[in-house]
């Protein structure tokens, strides 16, 4: 910032006073420009920002105070329980469990389907016919609304009419006790997720791949590189914040995952997939546990938070951006 | 290229808008109307039982110009629970609702919102309900709901599979030791796979209410008045095992499959089942003419037993005169004439005994033998009041089913101790 | 010269074998991977479309005996599907029109205004992704109660007005162009808005495309909100009266089928008529972080 009294103070040519009167008045000007801007800048975020408020930050706060309470939200007396709510939950068994059974379904889910859909990209990226029915297909069930899905899936996943048996037989394979076993209900959980977002990835993959400038290819093909030397090489590495983009949406996503258990399987069998929203949902409207519920849910809000950190800051260090 | 007026235009515009509508919100809630009331009532009954309730309320509609009641269906139990949950949360009440017997009762009537209705009625009105579903509706002491529509769970079987295998239809199995021996004998592989084609026993969802009846069916008891555990005494150990043993030592119940029971039932996969009495009316037009289907109590062991299911009716404050005409609505669906239309079109057990001793009732019974038989076991209904207990043991006892037929070797009374610490814990 | 033609022709002859047998490989792997997606829908199709006592027998039918009409008719009825439908497009449509005209809005200031805590506040926008809305869905809840926005489509909607993954999509996407474009907007006498109303929507039409879809199907497949908030049958949307057909004592199957084709069918139809927008939309996003 120009010191302009000073400045002036110590000038003595009218031609230096004139240039330091046009500087004053450039500044002022500036400054009212950066402020209108700003104000702008304000208005234009007034909408989101104030439903966003109301709706979303406010009752947000509201339960983040609560979790410092024991209240079934009903009764007239709250107690304060300070941080007890908080000590209780990390110090619980149970607690533990299903962020165990969480991060076993992210583990499950997210790597197949991201891997599936990035070879399914690649496919729908060549020039075939069908390419958008295959597409659509594929795309499907995204848009198919979980709790029809549900339904249908529990239907196959009978173990002992259920469709999926009766295929498995045909083929000549064992018929598997799915949602019905402990050991593989969170399996049927997670091959049911693949299949319903698989197509979403893919979806953004194709994006990604199809933004890659056709130059690129065609000079490695000069230089003679072959198909799997143009991926690794080329593909991949461009895709790198297609990646990042997909790996951050689905960790936030797959952390918060409720409907699928909801519909399907209750948190059951023996609680073998009970998954912490779950677990806050039951807590909060079977038990009545409002406060307890909602401290579950600031753990999972710090959890979900940190991860997506470490992955922007991991991710910033290997991605390498065309901009 | 147009000017910045443009923009301050649209925004001004769409913050318009959204601030025009949260005004045109901020309405104050009209007053209620002279001596006219239009009352909410909330229900949990789906599709065709929705739909007699409907009737119900036309009928109601009809004949009490002055009281208007509009009924709306909120979900299955489950999700009625949240509901009523959320809504007292709020402030956001009905005027009357139906209530799940299952939990919750004890913190809905400490919210102040619901309403005793003792006032109601007279001792000898209250006494008339019978006592195992009354006391469900308990709570120190007061009435919270009138029960309105009683289930409890059945065992159902397939006549036809029965004659199959030698066994005589008109004899189902009276306890625990023939209910083993005819499912042994009903569990068949039919061709030599390995694969267990068709089942002896299949059990619904409902699995905590199960293990409940299993323990009463030992001579055992579930919680005290004042809802401390006794159900890990050894009885209750005892029943749990056998619960377990069905599916591992005797091998006639397949593990984990309580959402496809019906289906399997059905299908003529399993032979008899465990459900509930609600059940009777979908049964003929699912199965229609594939083979016969018929009822009779839970077998026992030392006595019979068998858990409730069902709803009451509630009714929320809001003024005197609103809760009187409330009262009125609940009062005349609760009658003998109308619980008695309510249980010939659903299936349900009429819970008064005035009810069941109304002539055309009794000849409904008779004529209808299926139902006769939930009717006559609601007599062994377990007897528990309404605590906080109920809630605290409904999701662990249903895992308890779970852990047991996932794995032989749980070691019962540890985990039912654990439930009752639970208990324990959380009355406070 | 006819020595080259001829091998000019041989191997032309071998790339387009090679290539006709990589194109075979794809159409098995893509078929493969079409039919697997698909397979649940066709599922839930065939048995809504099958008489009831052909439902339950086992080994299961491929196809049905006869198309059972019936039991969507019986659906229809059981419940007011015409109604939930209303409910669904109306909320669905208005919802998603405020999702794209509030991302544009705000996506742009985040990219080309500068104020303030500008970054700060586009992190905490975030930050509302990473909570489970099963958590906010009771103290909001109280609130709508006090506003009396129970059971009216204000109170469906109006939460839900804000889509913050369609402004952070938005946000990407209009980092991609280049700031020299909006020099020249500006060079040529653009006021702010209309910077954003002549240049970087117009540049932005496939990502508001892709942008609309997505908020499309997530509207019309919501089901916690509507439930919470609706408590009269005459304002409930599609999916939670499909959930109400899910009864927990007694499924009826049949119907259920039913139902979820019903709900299920018009986002499919829609899709597969305009997909071609959608994936443009998206390939035009250019994922940058």
């Amino acid at each position: 910032m120009v010191n302009t009294q000073l400045a002036r103070a110590n000038s003595s040519t009218l031609s230096e006073r004139m240039s330091l009167s046009l500087a004053e008045m450039s500044l002022a000007q500036l400054r009212r420009k950066k402020m209108k801007e700003a104000c702008t800048g304000y208005l234009y975020l007034l909408p989101s920002i104030t439903i966003l408020i109301c709706f979303w930050f406010f009752p947000a706060f509201y339960a983040f105070v609560i979790s410092f309470y024991r209240w079934d939200f009903m009764n007239p007396v709250k107690t304060f329980v300070g941080l007890g709510n908080y000590v209780s939950l990390v110090t619980s068994a149970e607690f533990w469990r299903v962020m165990l059974n969480t991060v076993y379904y992210m583990f499950g889910s997210i790597p197949t389907a991201m891997f599936l859909a990035l070879i399914l990209a690649l496919a729908l990226n060549e020039r075939i016919k069908f390419l958008a029915f295959f597409r659509a297909s594929i795309f499907a069930p995204v848009i198919s609304c979980i709790i029809a899905m549900s339904a249908v899936w529990l239907w196959m996943y009978d173990p002992v009419n259920g469709l999926l048996n009766y295929l498995l037989q045909l083929v000549g394979g064992r018929p598997m006790q799915w949602l019905s076993d402990t050991q593989t209900a969170m399996p049927a959980l997670i091959i049911m997720d693949i299949w319903k977002h698989t197509g979403y990835d893919m979806i953004i993959y194709l994006a990604g791949i199809q933004s890659i400038p056709e130059s690129y290819y065609e000079a490695s093909k000069i230089d003679g590189a072959g198909r799997w030397h143009r991926f690794r090489y080329i593909t991949w590495p461009l895709l790198a914040p297609t990646t990042l983009f997909i790996l951050i949406i689905s960790v936030i996503r797959r952390f918060q995952v409720f409907s699928m258990v909801h519909t399907m399987t209750q948190g059951g069998p023996a609680g073998a997939t009970d998954v912490i929203v779950y677990y806050l949902y039951e807590k909060a409207f079977q038990d009545f546990q409002m406060g307890y519920a909602f401290s579950i849910s600031y753990i999972l809000f710090i959890v979900i938070l940190a991860a997506t950190l470490i992955q922007w800051k991991v991710g910033a260090k290997r991605v390498h951006y065309a901009r | 290229m147009g000017k910045g007026k443009t923009s301050k235009f649209f925004i001004l515009a769409l913050a318009g808008i959204i601030g025009f509508s949260l005004y045109t919100c901020f309405t104050v809630g009209s007053a209620g109307a002279a001596e006219k009331y239009d009352l909410v009532f909330w229900h949990a009954k789906a599709s065709h039982r929705g739909k007699v309730w409907q009737k119900m309320v036309d009928e109601f509609n009809k004949t009490h110009p002055n009281i208007q009641v509009t009924a709306t269906y909120q979900g299955g139990y489950t999700a009625t629970l949240q509901k009523i949950t959320t809504a007292i949360a709020a402030g956001a009440t009905p005027d009357a609702t139906e209530i799940p017997n299952r939990y919750g009762i004890p913190q809905f009537a400490e919210s102040g919102k619901l309403l005793p209705l003792n006032q109601f009625m007279s001792k000898k009105e209250v006494n008339d309900i019978f006592e195992g579903v009354r006391k469900r509706f308990t709570y120190k002491g007061k009435l919270y709901a009138i029960p309105n529509a009683t289930s409890n769970s059945l065992l159902y079987y397939n006549a036809d599979a029965f004659k199959e295998v030698g066994l005589d239809p008109n004899k189902p199995p009276k306890d625990w030791d023939e209910l083993v021996a005819y499912a042994k004998k009903l569990t068949r592989d039919l061709d030599g796979d390995g694969k267990i084609d068709k089942w002896g026993l299949g059990t619904h969802t409902t699995t905590n209410y199960f293990l409940y009846a299993l323990i009463l069916q030992n001579g055992g008891k579930i919680l005290d008045e004042k809802g401390n555990p006794l159900f890990n005494s050894k009885k209750g150990v005892e029943a749990c095992q056998f619960w377990s043993d069905l599916v591992h030592k005797h091998k006639v119940m397949p593990a984990l499959t309580h959402k496809a029971t019906n289906k399997l039932f059905v299908a003529g996969t399993t032979a008899m089942m465990f459900q509930s009495t609600s059940f009777l009316a979908k049964i003929d037009k699912q199965i229609g003419n594939r083979f016969e289907v018929r009822v009779d109590f839970l077998p026992k062991k030392k006595e019979y037993g068998t858990g409730l299911g069902g709803t009451g009716i509630g009714i929320f404050k809001s003024n005197p005169k609103r809760e009187a005409a409330t009262w009125e609505f609940v009062k005349w669906a609760t009658s003998s004439k109308w619980a008695a239309y309510w249980s010939e079109n659903t299936g349900y057990i009429v819970t008064t005994k005035s009810a069941q001793k109304l002539p055309s009732h009794k000849e409904f019974l008779e004529t209808h033998p299926r139902y006769n038989v939930a009717a006559r076991q609601m007599k062994y209904a377990a007897l528990m009041p309404a605590t906080k207990a109920d809630g605290i043991i409904y999701k662990p006892f249903a895992k308890l089913a779970e852990k047991m037929e996932a794995d032989p070797n749980v070691d019962i009374k540890k985990e039912l101790d654990a439930v009752a610490e639970l208990v324990r814990k959380g009355a406070q | 010269m006819n020595q080259d033609e001829e091998l000019i022709r041989k191997y032309q002859e071998l790339a387009r074998k090679r290539e006709n047998r990589r194109h075979i490989f794809l159409y098995v792997f893509l078929g493969l991977g079409s039919a697997i997606a698909l397979f649940p829908i066709y599922w839930m199709v065939l048995t809504a479309l099958k008489p009831i006592d052909e439902i339950f027998i086992y080994p299961p039918t491929f196809l049905p005996s006869r198309l059972a009409f019936e039991n969507f008719v019986e659906a229809w009825t059981s419940a007011p599907f015409g109604r939930y439908f209303i409910n669904s497009i109306i909320i669905t449509g208005l919802t998603t029109a405020s999702h794209v005209a509030i991302a544009c809005l705000t996506a742009y200031a985040f990219v080309a205004l500068r104020f303030p805590g500008r970054d700060v506040i586009f992190l905490a926008f975030l930050g509302t992704m990473m909570i489970p809305s099963v958590v906010t869905l009771v103290p909001t809840f109280v609130l709508i109660k006090k506003l009396n926005w129970i059971d009216t489509y204000r109170g469906l909607v109006i939460p839900h007005m804000v889509s913050v993954f369609g402004i952070f999509l938005l946000r990407q996407f209009f980092l991609t162009i280049p700031k020299d474009y909006e020099d020249a907007a500006r060079i040529d006498g653009c006021g702010r808005f209309g910077i954003l109303w002549r240049m970087y929507i117009p540049l932005a039409k496939p990502a508001i495309a892709a942008l609309a879809i997505f908020s499309f199907y997530h509207v019309w497949n919501e089901f916690f909100w509507p439930l919470v908030i609706t408590s009269i049958d005459e304002m409930r949307t599609l999916s939670v009266g499909l959930r109400y057909f899910i009864d927990e004592s007694a499924v009826d199957w049949e119907l259920v089928m039913a139902g979820a084709t019903m709900v299920v069918g018009p986002v499919l139809l829609a899709f597969f008529v305009a997909q071609r927008q959608f994936v443009r939309g998206i390939t035009m996003t250019g994922l940058k972080a």
